[in-house]
């Protein structure tokens, strides 16, 4: 019999504690924190316009990250929390920036900013992953279709009319926290 | 609770990993295995005793911390380096060597989660200089890239491990690599110093010849150039430059390795030519105009007016270029290495090897 030393992390386990939701968009502030990538600031641009002209939402503001593999800089998170009421990030399309979105997500909801996070369908293990690394496993994002990089301008904004619904419902309705079990690293 | 010997002293020492049992050996290689704690290859069974042995010749204590990733909000302690530095199939003595490459790509100016988790896969390339890399046998030579040297290939797989295993960077998770490439099983080489007309990598950053550095940086495959008619330097870089215009992410401006090797070296030296004058030559002649770079859909369409005048230039700045000898005497080539995207994403990060 011999034993092995275990070469892997333990990640803490635990769920998400979302930031109390507003009734409504109406009048509010929305941040939108695009991740540098091409097309992510127009789709977001786009998300922005409906809310405003479909939602009430008083106005948005766009926020550009450094690069799109580092998570929001204390600078936009420190100005989003002074003056939006809500955030919205993305679009992750690639695998460090869709970590790097929902890592936004989850920073913002820790400073009481009821959040929605998206990234592309094919990137759902790695944002999943990021829950994980961060004892959030149970963090709720959006997906849509990939990609989003090469798309003209009439299928960005059919994706943008899409996803919507989705947004408004996780920005004014905290999903409800699952119990988790510890979950060793990966 | 364990005691080892450190220096003459008794110090307690108590590991905090997990313990697994199996019934032996070979088994443990197996299990290994199932546990998802391998690249692939076979590993070596990582057992307190072997662990311990690490610890020592690392001179650290298991529950230090040798990096902390905040956007993961990692903390990687000196246990689970030496355990991974096990698996890998290090010599005890390489511990130095991987303890001051992880202290590197978790340096906040490497910033790990971009390299380690982009779908366009760099792997970390090691530079050893300074005496250890003479030391401890890291080939500077013919095959540097390949096979046959226990340091190079074992050295950077524990960083792989560390990076699999500790941070989570598993294929089809937070390493989404669409390609990737061979150097990510490892990729560590060392500078041919002792041949060379010219002071080190490790002097030029700053270090003294005497102390033994370590230098990662996130970075593409090698890719070899051949030159063999010409007798000149600026022949052998007329290719050189041709070759590499168009290479790496190209617009994003990056760092680049050149690996002069032998019979190339051999004219350089010949010609008189300094590193300064390598990398201006380099600057001046891999230079794109905008044009081109939007034609091939590398910056966005359409033309501009201007465009067809518009430099960009291949890096930010000839300093960007590091120029080594290493490689082989024999055969006309050379290599270059990418850095990974642009630099400013991931900088290159040195720090010096303690022993």
């Amino acid at each position: 019999m011999i034993e092995l030393l275990d070469p892997t992390r333990e990640i803490r386990s635990g769920h998400m504690s979302y930031a109390p939701r507003p009734a409504s968009l109406k009048g509010k502030r929305v941040a939108l924190v695009e991740n540098t990538k091409y097309n992510s600031d127009r789709i977001l641009e786009m998300i922005g316009e409906i809310l405003v002209e479909e939602y009430g939402v008083s106005e948005t503001k766009l926020y550009h990250k450094r690069y799109s593999s580092v998570p929001a800089h204390e600078a936009i998170i420190n100005d989003v929390r002074e003056i939006c009421d809500f955030m919205i990030a993305g679009v992750g399309d690639c695998g460090s920036c869709s970590s790097g979105s929902v890592l936004d997500g989850i920073l913002l909801e820790k400073e009481r900013i009821p959040s929605a996070s998206i990234i592309t369908h094919v990137f759902i293990n790695t944002g999943r992953a990021m829950a994980k690394q961060w004892a959030v496993p149970d963090y709720k994002f959006l997906v849509m279709q990939h990609p989003i990089a090469n798309l003209p301008e009439d299928e960005l904004r059919a994706k943008a009319r899409a996803i919507v619904p989705e947004i408004v419902d996780l920005l004014l309705k905290a999903p409800a926290s699952q119990t988790t079990r510890a979950e060793a690293a990966e | 609770m364990l005691v080892r010997p450190t220096n003459g002293c008794r110090v307690a020492v108590e590991l905090l990993s997990y313990k697994h049992r199996v019934a032996d050996v070979g088994e443990a290689i197996d299990y290994c295995f199932r546990q998802g704690w391998s690249d692939g290859l076979p590993v070596i069974p990582p057992t307190e005793e072997r662990v311990l042995e690490m610890l020592g010749a690392g001179r650290v204590d298991p529950d230090k911390e040798i990096g902390f990733i905040a956007e993961r909000e990692i903390s990687i302690t000196a246990e689970k380096v030496a355990i991974n530095a096990v698996l890998a199939g290090c010599k005890p003595e390489y511990m130095p060597v991987v303890l001051a490459a992880i202290e590197g790509i978790t340096d906040p100016a490497w910033a790990y989660h971009g390299p380690s988790t982009t779908t366009s896969g760099p792997a970390v390339l090691i530079i050893v200089n300074g005496p250890i890399a003479r030391d401890l046998d890291i080939n500077s030579g013919e095959n540097l890239f390949g096979p046959g040297w226990r340091a190079n290939l074992t050295i950077g797989r524990a960083v792989r491990l560390v990076m699999r295993n500790v941070c989570g960077s598993l294929p089809m998770v937070l390493d989404r690599a669409t390609h990737g490439h061979p150097g990510k099983l490892s990729y560590v080489i060392a500078e041919n110093e002792l041949e060379s007309p010219w002071t080190p990598m490790h002097v030029d950053l700053g270090f003294q010849a005497e102390q033994s550095t370590v230098t990662v940086l996130a970075a593409d495959g090698p890719r070899q150039i051949f030159n063999q008619l010409s007798a000149t330097t600026e022949g052998i870089l007329t290719t050189m430059a041709d070759d590499m215009r168009i290479s790496g992410g190209v617009i994003g401006q990056t760092y680049y390795i050149v690996l002069l090797a032998g019979e190339h070296m051999e004219t350089v030296v010949r010609d008189g030519w300094s590193k300064t004058d390598v990398k201006r030559y380099l600057f001046e002649n891999t230079m794109n105009n905008y044009a081109h770079l939007r034609r091939t859909q590398r910056f966005p369409m359409p033309l501009k007016p201007g465009d067809e005048t518009r430099i960009r230039p291949l890096v930010s700045h000839e300093d960007m270029f590091f120029i080594l000898p290493a490689g082989g005497k024999a055969g006309a080539f050379s290599s270059y290495i990418p850095g990974w995207a642009k630099a400013s994403w991931s900088r290159m990060v040195t720090k010096e090897i303690k022993r």
